[in-house]
Formats: structure tokens, C-alpha cells, sequence
């Protein structure tokens, strides 16, 4: 009894201090931009091309990381798009084998090994990222790349990674290999290295809820730290690109400054 | 002491680039530019007049930019200058879109910057734009000192909620 | 304001740098500056604090510290081996070659076959020396027919002064005709002045067909119509004649020719009615200027390039320095400052017994043009390729690119191209150092010395120290010059083991020493009003000459007198084209700067809103403008604040066809222009131009 209500009120806990985080961080301070500017762009006169651009340049392609070196782009490209696609994923992977139980999603079925194969590869990629990240910080540290580091961010999440592979694993290697398992790639490849130490029974428990509760608690400190800006970012940046919107936020307020006394030329 | 700020006489103000540009040099900001130069010409000929607006980043009292930033990059000091902690910069912009004067910079590399006050210079060095200003017609100083030498030119303070620390002399 | 005074040792502390006193030579107004390295490299760039500058420093002069890095400047010396194509050598071997050729052609053509130009002159002393001394050539010329060539002669012999500077913060009334100083022609020691002087409630009139930077913050703006400027300047002279506004104990006091002025004007009848058919300005305006000019005091009226940019401007710009003497404003407070000059001596000497007399007359003379304050350069390609008025076979270019900056472009090529010998002295690889034989990297300001006098109106000397080790093999022009000396056998008079001897002698008679004034950057002396008092002035009367006896001495006409301008709008081409420039760009330096070209990449042609709705042209839009001689593609800048039926073009763009970031920007528009020379003052007619204006296809 403990162990799950453990579970079923840390995680809805840190779930809802991510929301309140989403609430102070980002959704207020969206107020107090369009309490700023008092305007929003109506949408037909939107620059979709402008938009697209921006949407492919800055959240799919990542061309300003780029900009900065191979390094930077490689870690920060490998972390969001692992990290998205995993999320992805894991509700996937939670809906059709859990909450929604689907045939082919069950255990060793066609279904299952495609869930399995995403999530492993996702995770692989994100994996990557993060040690690429981490070694970045170690090897900057003191310098003025330093400043593009998000040291704290990259261990949290590298710990909740780390976690799921190993229960992951655990798991794998409770269970005789299925032909097929192989499309689980890191998850095959730890859960047959770990088949020495089988069968992690309240281990592998142990590990997953501890899992579970770093990645709740990932996302917590999501809504507080620096991450928010996988929310605040690509916004504000699909924004910039409305040169329109720009223009008009600013020119009214330089022609107001500019207008001359009353009385002279 | 007392919070800081600007007093800008656009009648002296010829649209020149100097202060951009001095400000460039002294505080190595590469290709960003942390003073927007704005050049604007109205009426129809021959009744024409132009005004120029050289604007730095006016360090207001209730900083829009501080308020939006949703990792708590942007930060007051007690002499009122605006700074921003390129650490903690994700680079997200909704600085800029809260800042009722587009200040905000952000250049190739994406974190935000813009005008520190010439923020290594102690209080009483004049800044970098002004003191290359070929008509002196940037002033830095002490709110209230500047506030009494608008007043004597029938200048006024940039108005509006965020409480630039700016004056103008029209 | 905030003092910027005692500063310096603060600056110096926060960036771990060392200030070195300098001197900007961006555009020839060399303001004094102050250069913060640290390690050999720039980290800061000012004004100098404590001279007149206070601190100034303008956009160009704030951007120069790029030329110390810059990649694209010239390193090595080079020699032409074909058309584009240079090929190293060294410095021995370039100076062994144009010393033989210079040897030669003295021997076949005499020495005065040997022109030497520079446009910026810094340290061009030791040339001047070298060669109008040694080797024996009165041919040492700058680039004023291109500038200011008309105004300098008009102030010569009206005022007998080269170059009266401004006490603008003084003067109660100001009228400025053909002269910007607050935007193209940025003047850091007067800007201030100028506009304390507004501030404290002077009237300033601009008269420009263009609203000028200076026009922004004028109490009145003339949209005069372009090269009319001189019709009423004399309808001012007659206002002020006939109601008798001038100061007659002045005049009869200091003046030559005062009565035969007074009565010229009222003999020719150049009345403000007169003048409002020509200028396009009411004759009551012209009254009313007249009257307010010749009644306030202090005043002061001035030009610049404007006016001598039309043949007439010459008589105009006598009419200028004329009317400020009618009224008495001269080198008082709040006048035309007639300044002195630091007491500076030249760097070294020849003695009597080593120096060449020349045997011809230097080429200005010889060419008709007695009176020409300097070369009227659109002739030299005519010297050059028929020997006329004699041959000039070997010519030296410093800091000068007339290939691209005079009118006929393609017959100034041919001409450079012609010559037995052509050197290019420069920082950067002109397209006239692309004709020449010999390319020689100069120093930039950062890397050279020099003492010489500033523009600030008390007496000023200022001091360039060097602030960075050379650039490659970039040398100073002196070491360049005493290279050349020693190869032709007078190396022993340009000796010194380093910069700082020639330096002593050059300030010996200053009143203080080289080691301050290293630390300083400049000396400066009094300024005292009324100078002509003690002196007189430089005439040959000794008095200011409203009627010219040296005009009169050479058959010219003693009297200023009106003309229409040369080249007229008609139905084929209906716009006059005006010459500018931007704040922002001077010469050659700024091309290759990146900073300056994110802020003005490239020129434009102002067009007037209403001309530009009837042609169907918006801001922005590229368009065609043709004169009878040539058509060239320009971006069009469309404002109200230019006069109709006018097209002022900001010139100095498309240069640097062989550096990285100016290559292909903006437009040379010379190619459009005619000739026009003055036939007294040989300066260049660039407005003399009509032209017409379509939008570009494609």
C-alpha cells in the first residue's frame, strides 16, 4: 500500500507542481507580454511562410545551434528530439498496453516490438545526447561557452534516462529472449548483459518507481527551471519572425518619442 | 545612491551611428547592436522635419523584460540598471515582446543582450555613447539630477507603466 | 555634461589596456583621438578627451579600429605584371625600380615630369620635401578640385586665410549655403558649438536643395534651386548696400575695393527680384535674410563644396567671405575664425647646397591656372598623354583614388595607364593602384606617427603615436620616402633611428615637450579674436579684397560677378543631379568595413515624393539614371525633404572590387558626370549634371 501511494501522490504531486510552474512561468508571463503590447496579429495577416520558415529553422532543424558548432547542435538536437519522440512514445506505449490495452500492443507482439523499438531508439538518441552534454560541461566549464551549459538540467535528466534503461533492462532480463526482442535494441542488448544477476524481482520495482517518480519530478522542475524553455522558446521565436508584428510593436512607440513639441516644426 | 538613467536631447540628436557604434566597440558586442537608431522624416515639402531617436535600453523602474522572463534571467540592480545573465538566457524572446521599446537583442547565437549601461563603468565615467557623441546629446547620470535638467529645457520623461528611466528634450 | 576629462587612466584600468594619443584620418578633418590596446590589439577607440574634440569621435572614426585586422589591406609591396595581375616584391626591390625610373625620367623629361597627389596627407611632409626639394619637381599637389577648390580660392584671396574655422556657439545668427557640417562633412570640433548655439536660441538658415542633416535642426530651411546659391548671396550684398546695413568704418577701415563693390552690384542690378526668378526664393525671404544677417550680431555666413560644385560657385563663394566682411563679422567671437597656426616646424631640412631648383613652372601655372589653389586634376590626364602643358610621366598617388573619384573614369584609367612611372601609396587596393606599377602598403593610423596641426580654432598641433606594431610590411610614408631617399643619394638628410627625433624638431618652437605630448596627444595655445589688428590680412593690400587685385594681376575679373550655371535641365533630362555623401563613409577606408556597411551598405539617388509618384517609384526600388554621358542602376530613396525636379546623389560607393566585403556594393555613379572644370580655380563642376530617372527593368 505504501509503495503505490507513495506512487499515486508523489507523481499527481509533481505533476501539479509542473503545472503551477507552467502557470508562473510561462502562461503569466505570456500576460504580461500581451498586457505589454495590447495586441494580438489577426490571423490574416499572419506570415505563413514566415511562420513555416521559422518553425522549420528554429524547433525542426535547430539552424541556430548550428550557427554555433557541430558540438552544440549535435547534443541539443539529439536531447529534444529524443526527448520528444520518447515522450511521445511512453503515452503511446502507456495508452495501448495499459490503460487501452490493444492486441497486438501486448507483450511480444508485432505491436509491442514497434512501441519497444521507438522508445529504445528515442532513448538511445536522447542517451547520446545527454552524455554528449554532460562531457560539453565538464570540458567548458570556466569558459564563456559555459553560458550555453545547462549542467544541472542535463544530470537530472540523464539520471531519469539512465533509470528507465536499467529497469528497462531488469525487465528484459527477468524473461527468457523472444525472438523479435532484438528490435529492442539497448533494452535487448542491457537486459542480456544483466541475465547474470536474474531475476531483479523487487528491484526491478524499486527501479522503476524510482524512475517514474524522477520523471515526474523532471517534469516538476521542468516548470521552474531553465527546460521551460522547450515551451517558451519555440513561441517566442515563431513570433520573431512576424516582421510585421515587430514592426508594429515598436515604430508607434519611436514616432510617439519623436513627435515634436507642440508648437514647433 | 539613487537609480540611474538617461537624458536624451533629440534636438542635438543628428542620427549619426557614433554611440551605436562606440557602445559596439567598448562593450564587444560583435554584430548586435545595443542602440537602435531611428531616423524619422515627416511632412511635405517644403514643410519638412526630421528627428532623430538614438535608444539604448532605458532601465525602467518596473522592468516588462524582468517581469516576463520566464527563467528569472533578467535582474534590477539597486543603482537601477537592467542586466540579463547570459547563464540563464534560454533565448526565448518574450523579453522582447514585453518590452514596450523592442531593446531586447538577440544575435546569431540566440541569448539575449542589450545596452548594460556601460555596467563595468563606475558612476561617475560618462558612457561609452556618450562621451564619443559628436553633439553631446546623450547624458547619463542620477535620476533626480537629470530630471532637474530636462525640466530646465522644458524636457519631459519617456512615459508609460514600465517607468522608463529616460527623459527627452524634444 | 559629464567631464570626460581624467578618465582616460580609468578606461585604462577596466579593460587592462594602454591609451596611446592618435590621430584619425578617416576624412581630412584628422580629429585627435585616444586608442585603448591591450596585448597589441584595440580595444577601445575615443576622442581625445582633453582636446578641443572633448571625447568626439564619429561613426567612421568609432569603426576605423577594424582597419587594424583588416585582411583585405595591402601587406606587401607589389609591381603590375599585367592587366589584374601583381606580383610581390620586396621592399628594396620596389624602391631600387622607382628610384631608376625616377632617375630617368628626371634625366629625359627633367624633373618635373614627376607629379606627387595625396587626398588624405598624412606625413606627406617628407615627400613634399623629397621630391619638390631634393629631386626637384614644384609639382606637390592634394585633392581640393575634387573638394573644396572654389571656396579655398574665394577665402585666399578675399580673406587671404586657406581655411577659417567657426565660432559657431557664439554667433547669433547663422546662414549656411552648400555646407553640411552636422551630416556629410561631420565636423567634431564645431557639431557642439553649432548646436549650443541653436540651443541658446540663434537662427540657423540652411539654403541646400536637399534637407541636410543640418537643415534638421535649422531655424529655417531655403530649398534653393541647385548652383543659384550666388544670385542671393549678390541680392543680399544689394540689400545690404542699398539700406546701408554694412559696417562702414569697417570697411572703409579693412577693406579693399569697398566703394567699387557697392557699386557694382547696384550697377548690375542684382536686386532680390532678380534673384527670386533664379533661386526659386521670394524676394521678400531675401530681404528679410539680408536684413537679419547684416543687423545681428555676431554673425556668420559660409559654404563649403555645395556652391563650387556648379562653374559659378566661384564668384558665389567670394560673395560669401564678401558679405562677412560688410558687416564687419570677421575672426571676432561668434565669426569666421581666421585661426593660427601652432607653431610647427618641418621635420627635417635640405640644405640650400642639395637642393634642385625646378625649371618649369609648377603645372597648375603652366596649365593657365595662376590662381588654382591646387591641381585642376581634370587636366592632368591631358599632361599625361599629349604633354600638354608639359609632360608629366611618372605621378604618385597617397591615400588617392582619382580613377574612381574624378569625372572620366575611362580616360583617367587610360591615363595612369600611360605613365612611365605610377606608384599607389594606400592602405588598401584602389582601383587607381590597379593601374599602377608600383603598390605600396602604407601604415594606418594605428601603426605611424605624426605632428601636425589640427582644426580646432585656437592654434593646435595634435600627435599621432603609434599604437599597434606594423602591419606586414605596411611602412609609414616616411620610411617609405627615406627608402626612396637613400636610393637616390639623399638618404643622409632623412636619417633617425626613430620617429620621436624628426618629432622634436618638429615642435621645437612649441612650448612644451615631446614626452608630454606623447602622453596628451595635443598642445594648445590661445585663441585670440581680431588677429588683423596686430596683422592685417594676407592680401596683396593688406586688407580683405572685395574687388581682387590678384584676380585683377592675372586678367581675371576683380569683381565677383553672376552666372548661370553650366548644365541646365531640359525636356530630354529634366533633373539636376546634386552630389552628397553619407556621415558614414569617406574615401576608401570605410568600403571594406563591416560595421559601417551593416549600417549603410550601399548609396542611393534622393528623389522628391511627388517626382517619384509621377515616375511610378517607391522607396527602395532600383532605378536608371541617365545623363548624356551615361546611365548607371541605383537604389532610389524617395522624401520630401529634397526640392523637385532635383536627384541628389550620395556618392563614394562602389568601390573595392578586389576586397572581401566591399566588393560589389552600391554604385559608382561617376561615369554619369561631365567635365566641368572652373577656368580660375580649376576645381571640378560635379553638379554641373542633368539627368533622367526611370525604374529599372528587371
Amino acid at each position: 500500500m505504501t509503495r503505490m501511494a507513495v506512487f499515486w501522490i508523489l507523481i499527481p504531486l509533481f505533476i501539479g507542481v509542473l503545472f503551477i510552474g507552467l502557470y508562473r512561468n510561462l502562461l503569466a508571463k505570456l500576460a504580461v507580454i500581451f498586457g505589454a503590447s495590447g495586441r494580438f496579429i489577426p490571423w490574416r495577416d499572419v506570415d505563413a511562410a514566415a511562420l513555416g520558415q521559422a518553425y522549420a529553422d528554429e524547433v525542426v532543424f535547430q539552424r541556430r545551434i548550428r550557427l554555433r558548432g557541430r558540438v552544440p547542435w549535435t547534443r541539443h538536437i539529439l536531447i529534444s528530439w529524443g526527448f520528444s519522440v520518447l515522450f511521445v512514445f511512453d503515452l503511446l506505449t502507456a495508452l495501448l498496453t495499459k490503460y487501452l490495452p490493444s492486441e497486438p500492443f501486448l507483450d511480444g507482439n508485432v505491436g509491442w516490438l514497434f512501441l519497444k523499438f521507438g522508445l529504445n531508439l528515442s532513448g538511445m538518441v536522447l542517451l547520446a545526447g545527454l552524455l554528449i552534454a554532460l562531457a560539453r560541461s565538464v570540458t567548458t566549464a570556466g569558459t564563456e561557452h559555459a553560458r550555453f551549459n545547462d549542467t544541472p538540467g542535463t544530470a537530472f535528466l540523464l539520471l531519469v534516462v539512465v533509470t528507465g534503461f536499467v529497469a528497462q533492462g531488469m525487465r528484459f532480463a527477468n524473461v527468457p529472449p523472444q525472438p523479435g526482442y532484438g528490435w529492442a535494441l539497448l533494452g535487448y542488448w542491457m537486459g542480456e548483459a544483466m541475465r547474470a544477476g536474474a531475476p531483479y524481482a523487487g528491484s526491478h520495482a524499486f527501479v522503476w518507481v524510482t524512475h517514474a517518480l524522477l520523471a515526474s519530478a523532471f517534469l516538476a522542475y521542468l516548470g521552474w527551471s531553465r527546460m521551460i524553455h522547450v515551451f517558451a522558446a519555440p513561441l517566442g521565436r515563431i513570433f520573431y519572425s512576424q516582421t510585421a508584428l515587430r514592426e508594429a510593436k515598436v515604430r508607434p512607440v519611436m514616432e510617439g518619442l519623436l513627435k515634436p513639441r507642440a508648437g514647433s516644426r | 545612491m539613487g537609480a540611474r538613467g538617461w537624458l536624451f536631447d533629440i534636438g542635438k540628436c543628428t542620427g549619426c551611428h557614433a554611440c551605436e557604434v562606440a557602445c559596439a566597440t567598448w562593450n564587444a558586442t560583435g554584430a548586435v547592436s545595443w542602440r537602435q537608431i531611428v531616423k524619422i522624416e515627416t511632412g511635405v515639402y517644403p514643410n519638412v522635419g526630421t528627428r532623430n531617436l538614438s535608444m539604448p535600453c532605458l532601465h525602467c523602474d518596473h522592468a516588462p523584460c524582468l517581469q516576463a522572463c520566464p527563467v528569472a534571467a533578467i535582474t534590477k540592480r539597486d543603482d537601477g540598471v537592467v542586466l540579463v545573465d547570459q547563464a540563464t538566457c534560454v533565448g526565448c524572446m518574450f523579453c522582447f515582446w514585453a518590452c514596450p521599446f523592442g531593446v531586447p537583442q538577440f544575435g546569431a547565437e540566440g541569448k539575449m543582450s542589450k545596452c548594460t549601461f556601460c555596467a563595468d563603468r563606475p558612476a561617475e565615467l560618462p558612457r561609452a555613447c556618450e562621451e564619443v557623441c559628436p553633439t553631446k546629446a546623450i547624458l547619463s547620470g542620477e535620476m533626480h539630477e537629470l530630471e532637474a535638467l530636462a525640466a530646465r529645457s522644458g524636457g519631459e520623461r519617456v512615459g508609460g507603466p514600465a517607468g522608463p528611466a529616460m527623459f527627452v528634450i524634444r | 555634461m559629464k567631464e570626460t576629462a581624467g578618465t582616460t587612466e580609468a578606461l585604462e584600468r577596466l579593460r587592462d589596456a594602454e591609451m596611446t594619443p592618435g590621430i584619425c584620418y578617416v576624412c581630412p578633418w584628422t580629429c585627435p583621438t585616444e586608442v585603448y590596446t591591450r596585448k597589441g590589439e584595440i580595444v577601445y577607440v575615443r576622442g581625445n578627451t582633453r582636446a578641443s574634440t572633448k571625447g568626439s569621435r564619429c561613426v567612421k572614426g568609432e569603426a576605423s579600429h577594424v582597419l587594424a585586422k583588416d585582411d583585405n589591406r595591402l601587406k606587401h609591396p607589389m609591381r603590375r605584371v599585367g592587366p589584374n595581375r601583381f606580383e610581390r616584391i620586396t621592399w628594396d626591390e620596389a624602391l631600387t625600380q622607382i628610384a631608376r625610373k625616377l632617375t630617368g625620367i628626371k634625366a629625359m623629361y627633367g624633373p618635373e615630369a614627376v607629379a606627387y597627389l595625396w587626398h588624405v596627407d598624412p606625413n606627406s611632409v617628407f615627400a613634399q620635401l623629397f621630391l619638390t626639394e631634393c629631386y626637384g619637381t614644384p609639382n606637390y599637389y592634394g585633392h581640393t578640385s575634387a573638394c573644396e577648390q572654389d571656396r579655398r580660392l574665394a577665402a585666399l584671396t578675399v580673406l587671404g586665410h586657406v581655411f577659417p574655422v567657426h565660432d559657431y556657439e557664439n554667433a547669433k545668427f547663422i546662414m549656411l549655403l552648400g555646407i553640411n557640417m552636422l551630416g556629410a562633412n561631420q565636423n567634431l570640433f564645431e557639431s557642439r558649438g553649432l548646436l549650443a548655439a541653436v540651443a541658446k536660441g540663434a537662427r540657423l538658415v540652411v539654403v541646400d536643395p536637399a534637407f541636410t542633416a543640418t537643415a534638421e535642426k535649422a531655424s529655417e530651411w531655403i530649398p534653393i534651386a541647385p548652383g543659384t546659391d550666388g544670385a542671393l548671396l549678390f541680392a543680399m550684398a544689394h540689400v545690404i548696400v542699398q539700406d546701408k546695413l554694412y559696417d562702414e568704418a569697417f570697411c572703409r577701415q579693412w577693406t579693399h575695393g569697398f566703394d567699387e563693390f557697392c557699386r557694382h552690384v547696384v550697377a548690375r542690378g542684382y536686386t532680390p527680384e532678380w534673384a527670386a526668378g533664379i533661386t526659386d526664393v521670394a524676394a521678400d525671404t531675401i530681404r528679410r535674410l539680408a536684413r537679419e544677417f547684416a543687423t545681428t550680431r555676431p554673425a556668420m555666413l559660409e559654404t563649403f563644396k555645395g556652391l563650387g560644385n556648379y562653374a559659378n560657385g566661384l564668384d558665389a563663394s567670394r560673395v560669401v567671405y564678401i558679405l562677412d566682411a560688410l558687416t564687419g563679422q570677421v575672426d571676432g567671437p561668434g565669426n569666421l575664425i581666421l585661426k593660427d597656426w601652432a607653431p610647427l616646424q618641418p621635420p627635417l631640412s635640405i640644405p640650400e647646397a642639395r637642393k634642385t631648383k625646378p625649371g618649369k613652372p609648377p603645372l597648375h601655372v603652366a596649365m593657365g591656372y595662376p590662381l588654382a589653389p591646387d591641381l585642376p586634376t581634370q587636366l592632368l590626364p591631358k599632361a599625361i598623354l599629349e604633354g600638354t602643358p608639359y609632360p608629366v610621366k611618372g605621378l604618385f598617388f597617397q591615400c588617392t583614388n582619382p580613377v574612381m573619384s574624378e569625372p572620366n573614369t575611362a580616360l583617367y584609367r587610360k591615363a595612369v595607364q600611360a605613365l612611365e612611372l605610377s606608384v599607389a601609396i594606400d592602405t588598401y587596393f584602389s582601383e587607381t593602384a590597379a593601374e599602377c606599377e608600383f603598390v605600396l602598403p602604407e601604415a594606418s593610423f594605428y601603426e605611424r606617427a605624426e605632428i601636425r596641426q589640427s582644426l580646432a580654432m585656437p592654434p593646435e598641433a595634435i600627435v599621432c603615436v603609434p599604437a599597434l606594431a606594423a602591419y606586414h610590411e605596411a611602412r609609414p610614408v616616411y620610411d617609405i620616402v627615406r627608402g626612396l631617399a637613400e636610393k637616390m643619394g639623399y638618404g643622409d638628410l632623412f636619417q633617425w633611428n626613430s620617429w620621436e627625433e624628426w618629432g622634436r624638431r618638429i615642435i621645437k618652437d612649441l612650448p612644451t615637450d615631446l614626452d608630454t605630448l606623447k602622453k596628451t596627444g595635443f598642445w594648445s595655445g590661445e585663441l585670440t579674436y581680431h588677429k588683423y589688428t596686430r596683422t592685417g590680412f594676407a592680401t596683396p593690400t593688406g586688407k580683405i579684397e572685395l574687388m581682387s587685385e590678384a584676380f585683377a594681376k592675372h586678367g581675371y575679373n576683380a569683381l565677383p560677378e553672376y552666372r548661370d550655371r553650366q548644365v541646365i535641365p531640359d525636356e530630354a533630362y529634366p533633373f539636376q543631379l546634386i552630389n552628397s555623401k553619407f556621415e558614414m563613409h569617406c574615401n576608401l577606408t570605410t568600403q571594406n568595413n563591416p560595421i559601417l556597411l551593416r549600417i549603410r551598405g550601399e548609396n542611393w539617388a534622393e528623389i522628391n515624393t511627388g517626382d517619384a509618384a509621377r515616375l511610378g517609384i517607391r522607396d527602395g526600388d532600383r532605378i536608371e539614371v541617365a545623363s548624356p554621358q551615361a546611365a548607371v542602376t541605383i537604389k532610389a530613396k524617395v522624401r520630401a525633404g529634397i526640392r523637385p525636379g532635383v536627384i541628389c546623389v550620395r556618392h563614394g560607393h562602389g568601390f573595392g572590387h578586389w576586397q572581401g566585403i566591399a566588393k560589389g556594393r552600391g554604385t559608382h555613379i561617376n561615369p554619369i558626370l561631365g567635365t566641368n572644370v572652373n577656368p580660375i580655380s580649376g576645381g571640378i563642376g560635379y553638379n554641373e549634371c542633368k539627368v533622367r530617372i526611370r525604374k529599372a527593368s528587371g
